[in-house]
């Protein structure tokens, strides 16, 4: 079975702020991670870009803000 | 009990873009009790209602997100994306939606919620204000107005100043003219919308504040604004350094690269200015500040 677009989510934003995937809950978000500032910010929105090859708007990329939001866009992108 | 303005755009943030929250709550830290009065009068004045507030929280996000990217891919080209002048007048002067939206609110709340950036409005009245002031001077000419906030700065020190104000943009002049409006400055301004970057025009005391990194011949702009400095005038001339704007297309690596060209230009340096936007990303990788410069 493919991994889901939240596991891989969950990936990039272990490696982004080097967390263990196990850490990062389905609920993570900016106000759960400390260092989520507006440069780690950049960084979450270009590894999505890279993982799932597609390019965010700038309307989406400051609605990245938790990681249901980011499923529901990502998805929106890939569907 | 309803939130001040300043709580209730923090609260906008920190809901809906708290990436951006960290700079106003170190900025909050940094300058104190001064810097939450001086952006809660802005905010009243300029944004003076929740839909407004939130526009603008809106706006200053997007600016911030649309910076980051292009900082980021400035530092793996070392160059500008924007070419010409005619690229970056299409793609961001004349562009009434994108000005009024996000870059003018975002510009200018970055003048209070970045750090480098306030302490240059600082800089701005202890170097320039206060010496205007002091000397009695009764006219002001800005060239390339952006948001007005330095205008509105140095005619509320002043009140027995007036100002002219010019820009190419007419979705900057727009956004100025309200600006300066709202804290009851509008009649002692005037507004051209006009390329002020060709044959300025005569004048004693100048503000130019981020314009040479805009155009393709800055040294070229810093003559003619020599030549039309009166005798006796004075001049406050800012700049970016190594920062990706959308609309940049100069691109300074250091303030010696500006202050050659001040002196090229034949102007004599008063005071000095320059702060970066924070520590490097990596190493090596070329940081954004501000340098900003009195001359004669």
């Amino acid at each position: 079975m493919s991994e889901s677009t939240e596991d891989r989510a969950k990936r990039v934003l272990a490696d982004v702020f080097g967390l263990d995937a196990a850490a990062i809950a389905s609920d993570t978000s900016v106000d759960t991670i400390e260092a989520w500032d507006s440069l780690q910010h950049l960084n979450v929105v270009i590894a999505l870009e890279e993982e799932f090859g597609i390019g965010f708007t700038d309307e989406e990329t400051i609605t990245l803000t938790t990681l249901p939001l980011i499923v529901a866009i990502v998805d929106d992108h890939l569907s | 009990m309803t939130p001040t303005p300043l709580e209730r755009l923090r609260e906008t943030m920190a809901s809906r873009y708290p990436f951006v929250v960290s700079a106003l709550d170190r900025s909050r830290a940094e300058f104190g009790a001064a810097w939450e009065a001086e952006l809660t009068e802005m905010l009243e004045r300029v944004f003076p209602g929740p839909a407004d507030l939130d526009a603008a929280a809106e706006g200053y996000a997007l600016f911030v997100v649309d910076l980051l990217r292009r900082q980021r891919q400035f530092e793996q080209t070392g160059t500008y994306a924007a070419q010409t002048y005619e690229q970056a007048a299409a793609q961001v002067y004349f562009d009434e939606e994108f000005m009024s939206r996000q870059y003018l609110p975002g510009l200018l709340l970055s003048h209070y919620l970045w750090p480098h950036h306030f302490r240059q409005l600082r800089f701005f009245d202890s170097a320039f204000v206060a010496p205007f002031t002091n000397a009695g001077a009764s006219a002001v000419t800005e060239i390339g107005i952006g948001t007005g906030i330095f205008s509105r700065r140095l005619l509320a020190a002043a009140p027995q100043a007036r100002g002219k104000a010019l820009d190419i943009s007419p979705g900057s002049v727009g956004f100025a003219r309200r600006h300066l409006e709202a804290y009851g400055l509008g009649e002692r301004i005037e507004f051209e919308i006009k390329d002020a970057t060709v044959d300025p025009e005569p004048c004693e005391w100048l503000i130019c504040v981020e314009v040479l990194e805009h155009l393709e011949d800055p040294l070229a702009f810093l003559r003619a604004l020599r030549a039309s400095l009166q005798p006796g005038g004075r001049a406050f001339i800012t700049t970016a350094l190594n920062a990706a704007n959308v609309d940049h297309i100069y691109l300074y690596r250091s303030s010696d690269e500006v202050l050659r060209q001040l002196e090229q230009a034949g102007f004599a340096l008063e005071q000095g200015f320059e702060a970066t936007a924070g520590p490097p990303r990596a190493p090596d990788v070329p940081v954004p500040a501000v340098v900003a410069y009195v001359v004669t």
